[in-house]
């Protein structure tokens, strides 16, 4: 049943060019063209290649593979999720596939599906990092054995980076999810995950001046402490995580689960008399 | 076997204002094989029910049982519900091998075989955003026909068609009982495409189930017997609350073993009698004097 509803959300998907171009596509494209254009610029502003800090190739693929987690490529993610999701609502389709497969199994395979576009995004701007580092090598002069950073021995902050990443777009879902589901509303639904991610950027950056602890406590402020592991796994000799990486993964994971588990109570106790 | 059974079935929804009772411990039984018609009037319960056999909306009190077996798995059910919705930026073949994907099966020449038999095999590769309700329409018969159901339900799926298209789904439907083999549930409020397509039939009036059963059945119960007589006024008062005058005759609600004896009655009192003939009742004339209608 779930690999049923998994093949059939990727056959969807796959199908919405417009979705994969402007919700995945679009946001990495930019951040490589503003990312070569600031490398090019820097390069013609300052005098003297060597001033330049020497490019860590797995420091910026770290940076950059955490990039679907900022709240402006998250929000493009987070549109992708209310089309998946709030859609079947729209466009009134729950009658179409409610009575073919488990509801459960339907969810399960639009997260799926939605985590596997977050894995594409996050792949892509792993790629935009290591390319602008490569580029930033290249354009500074530098010999090859210079590059402080390979790409292999920063891999492991990568895969950090990217999990994080991960589960805090999975968190973003759910956001979605909890809205679309509750409100039956494309608009409504993205605006839920719009606001929610505000208001968690905001509300952390707030309470970590008094207490750090609980504002790590929060999948924003979890998010933030696991980059810093997967900063310092690649080299990044100023960053420093708190509360230890286990943990930290663990809230980010009990947060994801826990919006996936209300939405998947919401729609199997759901009726569709107009869907 | 019966292909769908309806046991006490009852759904009330609680909304902000008053409780709004949609169905009313309704029972019915669909025999395996049948075209069986739901009947009534607009906001009887038809399409709620439907929802409920389809596990879109849950019963507040009863139970469905689909092919002797309660809370099935509704793989082997099809549907078309109401005016069909699909996916916008899918195109006719895809939303065809989304659904069957849903439903566990991927059969590339059945997709075809659909879209062919519904004749769309030409607008297989349009977007569905650019269809016209008939075309939807017929889209939607064919999706629900993915997955070869045994049970096919169809919510008012003439909506929208010509009346060549109409035509066109009235045999259309026909043969998926006679060479497919399907049962389909036929919910309509066309009480003509009823009577000519289907062979069992339950009219539903505000979420009550007024009559059920075999629809020659149903209609011969509720022939009248039309006796043309010298002195309509008072052969009618003779014959009892049975017996009413319409136009120069008077109709007797009767069953046929009753008419020797209306007739002898009225030639024992000396009236003359011209015509006696038994008149086919319409579903029309049923459904109406059933629900309330004006004819």
């Amino acid at each position: 049943m779930i690999f049923d509803a998994l093949k059939a959300e990727f056959f969807k998907l796959s199908r919405d060019r417009t979705l994969l171009f402007w919700c995945v596509l679009a946001p990495a494209l930019a951040h490589i063209v503003v990312g070569v254009a600031l490398e090019l610029a820097v390069r013609g502003s300052v005098s003297g290649a060597a001033s330049l800090a020497r490019p860590n190739v797995a420091l910026e693929a770290v940076l950059s593979v955490g990039a679907p987690a900022n709240p402006f490529v998250a929000g493009f993610l987070a549109a992708a999720a209310a089309i998946v999701i709030a859609g079947e609502y729209r466009w009134t389709t729950w009658r179409l596939i409610a009575p073919r497969n488990d509801r459960a199994a339907i969810l399960v395979g639009k997260y799926g599906a939605l985590l596997a576009l977050a894995l594409a995004s996050v792949a892509l701007f792993a790629i935009n990092g290591v390319v602008i580092a490569f580029l930033s090598a290249f354009v500074n002069a530098m010999p090859r054995e210079a590059i402080a950073g390979g790409v292999a021995s920063g891999l492991s902050g990568v895969a950090l980076g990217a999990l994080s990443a991960l589960l805090h777009v999975a968190f973003v879902i759910g956001l979605v999810a909890v809205g679309a589901i509750a409100t039956r509303s494309l608009l409504v639904s993205a605006l839920v995950a719009a606001v929610g991610m505000i208001v968690l950027e905001g509300g952390v950056a707030l309470i970590a001046q008094d207490n750090p602890g609980a504002a790590r406590l929060l999948p924003v402020g979890a998010a933030g402490e696991v980059r810093q592991y997967a900063r310092a796994l690649a080299g990044d000799e100023d960053a420093e995580g708190a509360g230890g990486l286990g943990a930290m993964v663990i809230v980010q994971a009990a947060w994801a689960f826990s919006l996936f588990a209300i939405s998947w109570l919401l729609v199997r106790r759901q009726e569709f008399p107009r869907e | 076997m019966s292909a769908l059974a309806l046991e006490g079935v009852a759904k009330t929804f609680r909304g902000k204002g008053a409780p709004t009772v949609a169905l009313d411990d309704v029972s019915f039984t669909v025999p395996e094989g049948a075209v069986f018609g739901l009947l009534g009037p607009n906001g009887a319960g038809k399409s709620t029910m439907v929802r409920i056999v389809l596990g879109l909306v849950r019963a507040t009190r009863g139970r469905v049982r689909i092919f002797d077996v309660a809370d099935a798995p509704l793989r082997q059910v099809g549907a078309l519900i109401e005016t069909p919705a699909f996916y916008p930026h899918l195109t006719a073949r895809e939303t065809l091998e989304a659904l069957a994907l849903y439903s566990g099966v991927r059969d590339g020449e059945r997709t075809e075989y659909l879209l062919a038999r519904v004749g769309l095999s030409e607008a297989a590769h349009r977007r569905v955003r650019d269809f016209s309700v008939g075309m939807k329409q017929r889209l939607g018969l064919a999706a629900a026909l993915v997955g070869r159901p045994r049970l096919v339900v169809l919510d008012e799926p003439t909506n929208g068609l010509d009346p060549a298209g109409i035509l066109e789904m009235r045999s259309f439907i026909r043969s998926l009982a006679q060479t497919d083999g399907c049962t389909v549930v036929l919910s309509s409020h066309l009480l003509d495409e009823v009577e000519r397509t289907c062979d069992h039939l339950a009219i539903l009036d505000h979420g009550k189930l007024v009559a059920a059963g075999a629809t020659q059945t149903l209609l011969a119960a509720s022939d009248r017997l039309r006796i043309e007589v010298d002195r309509p006024a008072d052969a009618a008062r003779l014959l009892g609350p049975k017996a009413v005058i319409e136009g120069e005759a008077v109709w007797i609600e009767a069953q046929r073993a009753e008419a020797p004896g209306a007739i002898a009655m009225l030639t024992g009192e000396g009236f003359q009698v011209f015509e006696a003939r038994w008149e086919r009742a319409r579903l029309e004339d049923i459904f109406f004097r059933l629900t309330g209608g004006a004819s």
